[in-house]
């Protein structure tokens, strides 16, 4: 699905991936951990197709195609998604309106026909179930004035209505409460399939226990220093990120 | 459609007479004004042509795209009311509608035209004064609610034009109306108008005021509002055309319990230049007033806004506030924002706001990141920042039609 090689990233003159390296097959889950200012977001907002990141080195393949040669709307109506550590308020678009036009880009560029209002409606409201979203939010602005938890559910109802290939959750555990939690994991769950494959970011041995990862990465100052199994998390979780490293002080090529 | 006949000379030593002497002897006295004047320091006189060109030929106007099935017509073409394209036979009794020439028949009218703004109050106010020789006067009596908006249509079709339409408008005691005020053009004519809207206690008019005209037009308007007792006037302006616009939107609120909401969106292109300066005078206590008003700049043009509250000693209880943003699409582009303050009373609630700024760039990605092109993405954070203007037009067909129009018109608008 997604394979990373030797990437490298910086903004500005500053370079906050240094080499980077991740391999992830259809259908698995990938977990990424480490401290703050590791390098996780900036990974997802590469993959996103974020222009303010200058990859300098190294290159992605996602489904055999060249990633970095494809604006980020391309990336996502190729099923690429990004539910963001901070979604982004937009005053003024109404969340339905948004999401019927990202739906029907993607549709149509699959070659689809676009939805009307009624089937949007219906396949909105079968969603909005999953993730047991209050409907009051399809009629807000995109975000605007959403609490910390519901912008993180909000998230997850554009995934599930967008049905991605390749989705990368950016700690959409933080802020969550114990329920919404696992609400959030069930619709993941749901989404699971042998041809879609999840990047989660989180900080939460916790969330892992709701979705069960089958590889575990820790990216430690831009680099993934340890991969494991799902025991790593609770290793991690036991002892924090300084032993591990004074412990292996390696870097370890993640990889499936 | 009798009363539409608009050839009935004034009599000599009428009102009309009077006003068109008055104005020009103050037009020949104030002369033009000059960016020493501290209203027109930023408005590109130069570009003001030819204010003598002759009265064009009769029109042949397109209204396709432009007509409101359910509204009561009043069209304008080439300076000239055109009866035949005009639909004023649904009106009640309690609604007048005529050309303003017509106001001889209407002596309420003909005491009141020019009070709003006389000559004396500028160069351009009393050239239109001397020189007005098309518009509607609208009368409703006390209590008459119209249904269905009053439409005005002025169109123009030639490239020389020098056009100097008036209105005055009187909504009576409780009396309730739409009235759209719509200027269409192909070339790049000049046109001036001036309208004075007198609103009787407990009135309630909604009026929105769309500039559509070509992009090498000219337009300097004028609009004074005069709100009594508990009256309510919703007022938005949309300037979406002209080389160089200018609206000065003169507000007073006389007795207590008046409601003013005025808003307004201009959108620039090119080189163009358009200001809209606002003035909101509190005279009496308890009345409040709201102004919002955004402009949209691309290329190089450049966007004014002044709006000015003045509250008068003794107007306690007022509520006044005030919003303006500009969004940026080019470096280009000019914002010059200029909220102004003048409160002689102490019981006073006044805010204002007023930001330059440029897309969102979080937002864009956003979209983006969600599948929607860039170019769909930056027309939707635009469409979304003319938004709060354009909720307040009530003739919803209408409102669709606009925001589909300013969809395309956003996608065409490139950044820099
Ligand atoms: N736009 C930017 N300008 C300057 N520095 C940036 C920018 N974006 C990221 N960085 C820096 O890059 C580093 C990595 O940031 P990133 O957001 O990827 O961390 P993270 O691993 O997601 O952290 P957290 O767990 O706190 O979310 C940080 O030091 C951050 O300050
Ligand atoms: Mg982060």
């Amino acid at each position: 699905m997604l394979e990373i090689r030797n990437l490298h990233a910086s903004i500005g003159d500053t370079e906050i991936l240094k080499g980077i390296n991740l391999s992830i097959g259809d259908g698995e889950i990938h977990a990424v951990m480490g401290p703050n200012g590791s390098g996780k977001s900036t990974l997802a907002s590469v993959l996103a197709g974020k222009e303010d990141y200058r990859v300098t080195e190294g290159e992605i393949l996602y489904q055999g195609n060249n990633l970095l040669d494809l604006d980020a709307e391309t990336r996502a109506r190729e099923g690429l998604f990004l539910a963001f550590q901070y979604p982004v308020e937009i005053p003024g678009v109404g969340n339905s309106y948004f999401l019927k036009a990202a739906l029907n880009a993607i549709r149509k560029h699959r070659g689809e026909t676009e939805l009307d209002a009624f089937d949007f409606l219906q396949l909105v409201k079968e969603k909005m179930k999953l993730v047991q979203m209050d409907e009051s939010l399809l009629k807000r602005a995109v975000n605007e004035g959403f609490s910390g938890g519901e912008k993180k559910r909000n998230e997850i109802f554009h995934m599930a209505v967008l049905e991605p290939r390749m989705a990368i959750l950016d700690e959409t555990d933080s802020g969550l409460d114990i329920d919404a939690l696992r609400i959030v994991s069930d619709g993941v769950n749901a989404l699971r399939s042998p041809e879609r494959s999840f990047l989660v970011i989180t900080h939460y041995q916790r969330l892992l226990d709701h979705i069960v990862p089958d590889f575990v990465h820790v990216l430690k100052d831009g680099r993934i220093v340890r991969s494991g199994g799902r025991e790593l998390a609770l290793e991690l979780e036991a002892e924090g990120y300084e032993d591990l490293h004074d412990r292996d002080g390696l870097r370890v090529a993640a990889g499936a | 459609m009798n009363a539409l006949t608009q050839n009935a000379e004034a009599f000599p030593g009428s009102a009309l007479e009077m006003l068109r002497l008055h104005g020009e002897e103050s037009f020949q006295s104030l002369g033009l004004p000059s960016k020493k004047q501290e209203s027109w320091r930023f408005t590109p006189l130069n570009r003001l042509g030819d204010l003598d060109a002759p009265l064009p030929q009769t029109g042949s106007p397109r209204l396709e795209g432009l007509l409101i099935p359910e509204a009561h017509r009043l069209v304008f073409s080439n300076g000239r009311l055109n009866e035949r394209l005009s639909n004023i036979e649904a009106l009640p009794s309690g609604c007048r509608i005529s050309s303003i020439l017509e106001i001889a028949q209407d002596p309420e009218a003909e005491e009141i035209i020019g009070d709003l703004l006389p000559p004396q109050t500028g160069a351009f106010q009393a050239l239109n004064s001397a020189r007005f020789d098309h518009g509607a006067l609208i009368v409703l009596e006390a209590g008459t609610r119209l249904e269905g908006p009053i439409h005005l249509i002025h169109h123009c079709d030639t490239e020389e034009a020098a056009l100097y339409p008036r209105n005055l408008i009187m909504l009576k005691a409780r009396a309730e109306a739409t009235i759209i005020e719509h200027f269409v053009s192909t070339g790049p004519m000049i046109r001036m108008p001036l309208a004075e809207l007198h609103l009787g206690a407990g009135a309630d008019l909604h009026f929105l005021r769309l500039q559509d005209e070509a992009d090498k037009a000219r337009h300097l308007g004028f609009v004074a509002i005069a709100l009594e007792r508990d009256s309510k006037a919703e007022f938005l302006s949309l300037a979406l055309g002209a080389d160089l616009f200018r609206l000065e939107l003169e507000t007073t609120l006389r007795s207590r319990g008046a409601e003013a909401s005025l808003s307004g969106l201009h959108l620039g292109r090119g080189a163009a230049h358009g200001e809209h300066l606002v003035r909101v005078e509190h005279q009496a206590p308890d009345c409040s007033s709201h102004q919002l008003f955004r402009s949209i700049l691309s290329d190089s043009s450049r966007g004014v806004f002044t709006g000015r509250i003045v509250v008068a000693p003794g107007a306690q209880g007022t509520d006044a506030n005030q919003s303006s943003k500009s969004l940026l699409l080019s470096d280009r582009a000019v914002a010059f924002n200029n909220p102004q303050l003048e409160i002689d009373a102490d019981d006073v609630r006044c805010t204002h706001g007023s930001t330059v700024g440029e897309l969102d760039e979080e937002a864009l990605f956003y979209l983006r990141a969600r599948g929607i092109g860039k170019e769909e993405a930056r027309a939707l954070l635009m469409l979304a920042f003319a938004g709060e203007v354009l909720q307040s037009i009530g003739v919803e067909d209408l409102k669709t039609r606009l925001e589909e129009r300013l969809i395309r018109r956003f996608h065409g608008a490139t950044a820099r």
